[in-house]
């Protein structure tokens, strides 16, 4: 299995890109394991990368109020992630008046002045002063986490080694799996989730010969 | 009188594609000098007389360099298959030619489980040997067996290398196990797979893969 989340999805169909990262099992029905493969060195592969996906509500607001349905806010505590400008839902976890706890959709951020809008029906109404939150992006009080599993196996030879030359011809040899591959079904075999890109890459010579014709030109 | 037609020429061109594993570079010029006198790898020489005379026109320039990952994925369906099939043949709807080798390929018509995360662990260890875990509000099938490698095994290579997987056989000390018999043979009459986790030159968790 290799989990799928939507807000690392990039692009729409055709090109939309997903990240599955491989699950390596299920300790209980709620906990699945996981293990990170990247270049990073260890241990820092340890951490899991989480892309566009915030988890955890730890971002906090004030000045909440909500007249006709829109709900305004002051985002506080630094400037804020330029992810809030991509973000369709948020998700108020806590806040000193309980009506405002829940998704407020339709997401808008002013740079400018530093507040944030969105839709709420079940807090209309409510202006007093003083009304501060927290809130998780997303849909869930802990984040933008949504997933999905996709059953799959690790690609060992995308060559049909039985044509004489070898082709790439859309046959694949898999690693052993479980998985249904029944005839018609859709398939795909996304990018790989640990990325690092650089048009240039420049190496230089040991220090010690740099400086000595440095100071050759310097003369 | 405008300009007499429009030519593109290019006096070198190559195109390479691997699909394997592995480093693949399309040129690599090593220049060894231990002599006196200049020492240069390459000159580029440009010379142009300008006439920009369209918008997407590039000008007269040195190089140009576009670097980056490729903005489609390899898509298809399954014509042959199976359940639990290693070698699979697919029609390909998107991004042909370009499957690689070390991705995984998933099957989009059996998903199924989605849910949230609602909390996390981070792995841990100095070799990663304690993976990290998420915490999910949907419901999934548990593994049926837990385990440790006994001692640290070398990552098989498939024999031959980059064509197939290859077996091995190694011991196991097993944290847990719920109806999990390792003598036992799997519904295929072969041996259960147990799936190590991806780099495995340490000691790892490992687990029935069949379930999961």
């Amino acid at each position: 299995m290799f989990i799928d989340f939507t807000a690392n999805q990039a692009g729409v169909a055709p090109n939309l890109l997903r990240y599955p990262v491989d699950i390596i099992g299920a300790t209980d029905p709620h906990t699945i394991v996981w293990r990170w493969f990247a270049y990073s060195y260890k241990p820092a592969a340890n951490q899991f990368r989480w892309g566009n996906v915030v988890p955890g509500e730890s971002f906090a607001l004030d000045h909440l109020s909500n007249t006709g349905g829109t709900v305004t806010a002051r985002w506080l505590g630094g400037p804020p992630p330029p992810l809030i400008c991509n973000t369709r839902n948020i998700y108020f976890s806590t806040a000193t008046d309980p009506a405002f706890i829940g998704a407020c959709t339709e997401v808008t951020y002013s740079t400018s002045s530093g507040y944030l809008s969105c839709k709420q029906s079940g807090s209309a109404g409510h202006t007093s002063a003083g009304i501060k939150a927290k809130f998780a992006f997303g849909d869930t009080p802990f984040g933008n986490t949504e997933f999905t599993l996709w059953p799959g196996a690790e690609v060992i030879d995308v060559q049909d080694e039985a044509q004489d030359p070898p082709k790439v011809n859309g046959k694949f040899t898999l690693e052993p799996n479980s998985v249904a591959w029944s005839v018609g079904d859709a398939i795909e075999e996304p990018h790989h989730y640990g990325s690092k890109i650089s048009p240039w890459l420049i190496t230089e010579p040991p220090l010690g010969r740099s400086r000595l014709a440095q100071q050759e030109t310097l003369w | 009188m405008g300009q007499q037609g429009w030519t593109t020429a290019r006096a070198s061109t190559g195109f390479f594609t691997s699909n394997t594993p592995g480093v693949i570079e399309y040129g690599y010029h090593t220049l060894t000098h231990p002599g006196t006198g200049d020492t240069v790898n390459s000159y580029l020489y440009t010379f142009c007389s300008n006439g920009t005379t369209g918008r997407s026109d590039e000008g007269c320039k040195g190089i140009g360099n576009n670097t980056g990952e490729d903005d489609m994925t390899y898509q298809g369906s399954i014509t042959s298959g199976g359940p639990g099939a290693t070698s699979v043949v697919t029609k390909c709807a998107s991004d042909c030619g370009n499957q690689g080798d070390g991705r995984y390929l998933i099957d989009l018509a059996n998903s199924a489980i989605t849910g949230y995360v609602t909390g996390f662990t981070n792995g841990s260890g100095s070799d990663g040997e304690t993976p990290g875990t998420f915490s999910i509000s949907s419901t999934v099938p548990v593994s049926n067996a837990w385990g440790r490698l006994a001692s640290d095994v070398s990552t098989p290579l498939g024999s031959p290398a980059g064509i197939t997987y290859t077996t091995e056989t190694f011991n196991v000390n097993v944290d847990s196990k719920a109806g999990f018999v390792p003598s036992v043979a799997g519904a295929s009459g072969t041996p259960r797979t147990l799936h190590v986790s991806q780099d495995s030159f340490t000691s790892r968790h490992l687990l029935n893969r069949s379930v999961l």
